[in-house]
């Protein structure tokens, strides 16, 4: 299997499921200003994306694509105002996922259900910065959003932190799981997968 | 308002900003706006945005969202210390939404408006980015309005056919389906008509590629550049005071 050197057309592909991929990730993470569902978050997320990213997957036939998805997924969280922690950690969940694939050739199911699931994990890059810098972002929201909010927001904060890595993970698989089922019923059948 | 973000032809209408510039700008609102808690900056990150749009003749928009806004902006203001549970929490929904990203969308939506193709990669190629990352930002970019675009269409079919939230029988998973499914197919299909075209114009070939966009920063773009510096400074100071 020799590293295949990437195509302007690969960069284009990057381009447009990222842009699909981020539209749903954006109208999906607006939920979360619904205190209860703001914790959910991690089990929809990537379970809705799932789609997407299976169809992507099937353009993939060079190392690197994955690579610079996630790393503009971390830049786009940058401009849209979180902080630089999901750049790093969407380039490296990205790398290491497009390892991932790259073991099966971009060919087997089994290693993109398991990539995707890794891939996943960039989410809880933008929860990171709750956990080192717990403090000053209870401050913070204390002064944005309001005592009650706030309140509301670091209790169920606290009983269900442990709960997100198992949520991305469930997630994960499901939505991975999905995506190939639809890539089954309906782009195959459009001859677009 | 019919959609024109990303346009191929240069719009006369908009002062011309570096877009380095914009980007700067729309970071830096961003950074202050997301994380805010006073009330004077946020004020401040919205007047950017706006004063672009009023130099830039879009009037109509401008005023709705400045009524808008100072008014969301009032009741972020007096209803946060509220001790009435209710009061509070719908008011910090409201304000968070609207006073967070009010100021972000509008420049981003400033950024869109005004810049072309071929101007933002000229400026990404200025600040030496590599291929792997410009091609796909500026496709991207390309691509929401397309989105958007035919996400309504696609609304306006099923509505036809009487597929909606609600209102229809079968699961709410089933309604999705119907709505995204046929939205990535046709994405894709007018994706694989971009990148045919951008390869027939010559985007893979290994030569350097020239510009005829003039790229370059003016007084303004050192006016913006000046005062979302200022306003970056008052965010930091009254974060740590």
């Amino acid at each position: 299997m020799g590293i295949k050197k990437l195509q302007t057309k690969d960069f284009i592909t990057v381009g447009i499921f990222t842009a699909i991929y981020f539209v749903i990730f954006f109208a999906l993470g607006m939920l979360g200003y619904i205190p209860i569902l703001f914790v959910l978050l991690p089990l929809l997320l990537p379970i809705i994306c799932g789609i997407p990213f299976m169809l992507f997957l099937t353009k993939v036939k060079a190392f690197g694509m994955v690579t610079i998805m996630g790393t503009i997924l971390g830049a786009l969280m940058l401009i849209t105002g979180h902080t630089f922690v999901p750049l790093i950690v969407g380039f490296s969940v990205g790398l290491l996922s497009d390892l991932i694939f790259m073991l099966g050739n971009y060919q087997s199911k089994k290693l993109s259900v398991i990539g995707y699931t890794v891939f996943s994990f960039w989410i809880l890059g933008m929860l990171l910065p709750f956990f080192i810098m717990k403090d000053s972002f209870e401050r913070m929201m204390l002064d944005s959003m309001g005592v009650e909010y706030t309140n509301a927001v670091f209790n169920l904060f606290d009983k269900v932190a442990w709960t997100f890595p198992i949520m991305v993970i469930i997630g994960g698989l499901i939505g991975a799981f999905l995506g190939l089922s639809m890539l089954k019923k309906h782009f195959k059948k459009a001859g677009i997968a | 308002m019919k959609a024109n973000y990303f346009q191929f032809v240069s719009q006369k209408n908009f002062v011309k900003l570096d877009p380095r510039t914009k980007i700067f700008v729309l970071l830096i609102i961003n950074v202050s706006a997301f994380a805010i808690s006073e009330w004077y900056v946020l004020a401040l990150a919205a007047t950017v945005p706006l004063s672009l749009l009023i130099l830039s003749k879009r009037f109509k928009i401008t005023i709705f969202f400045t009524i808008f806004y100072a008014f969301s902006l009032m009741s972020y203001v007096f209803f946060i210390d509220t001790k009435f549970a209710a009061i509070n929490i719908i008011s910090a929904m409201l304000a968070g939404v609207i006073c967070r990203m009010g100021p972000g969308l509008l420049m981003g939506y400033y950024l869109l408006s005004s810049t072309t193709v071929s101007e933002f990669v000229a400026s990404m190629e200025k600040m030496r980015l590599p291929k792997a990352l410009i091609i796909p930002l500026s496709v991207m970019f390309r691509f929401f309005p397309t989105i958007k675009e035919e996400s309504s269409s696609i609304n306006d079919a099923m509505k036809m056919r009487g597929i909606r939230f609600g209102k229809s029988k079968g699961s709410f998973f089933a309604i999705l389906e119907y709505r995204l499914i046929p939205l990535f197919i046709s994405c894709i299909k007018i994706g694989e008509d971009l990148s045919c075209s951008a390869l027939t114009r010559g985007l893979s070939s290994p030569v350097k590629r020239t510009n005829v966009c003039e790229i370059g920063f003016g007084v303004i773009d050192f006016i913006y550049l000046l005062f979302t510096s200022f306003v970056l400074i008052l965010f930091l100071i009254s974060k740590g005071g």
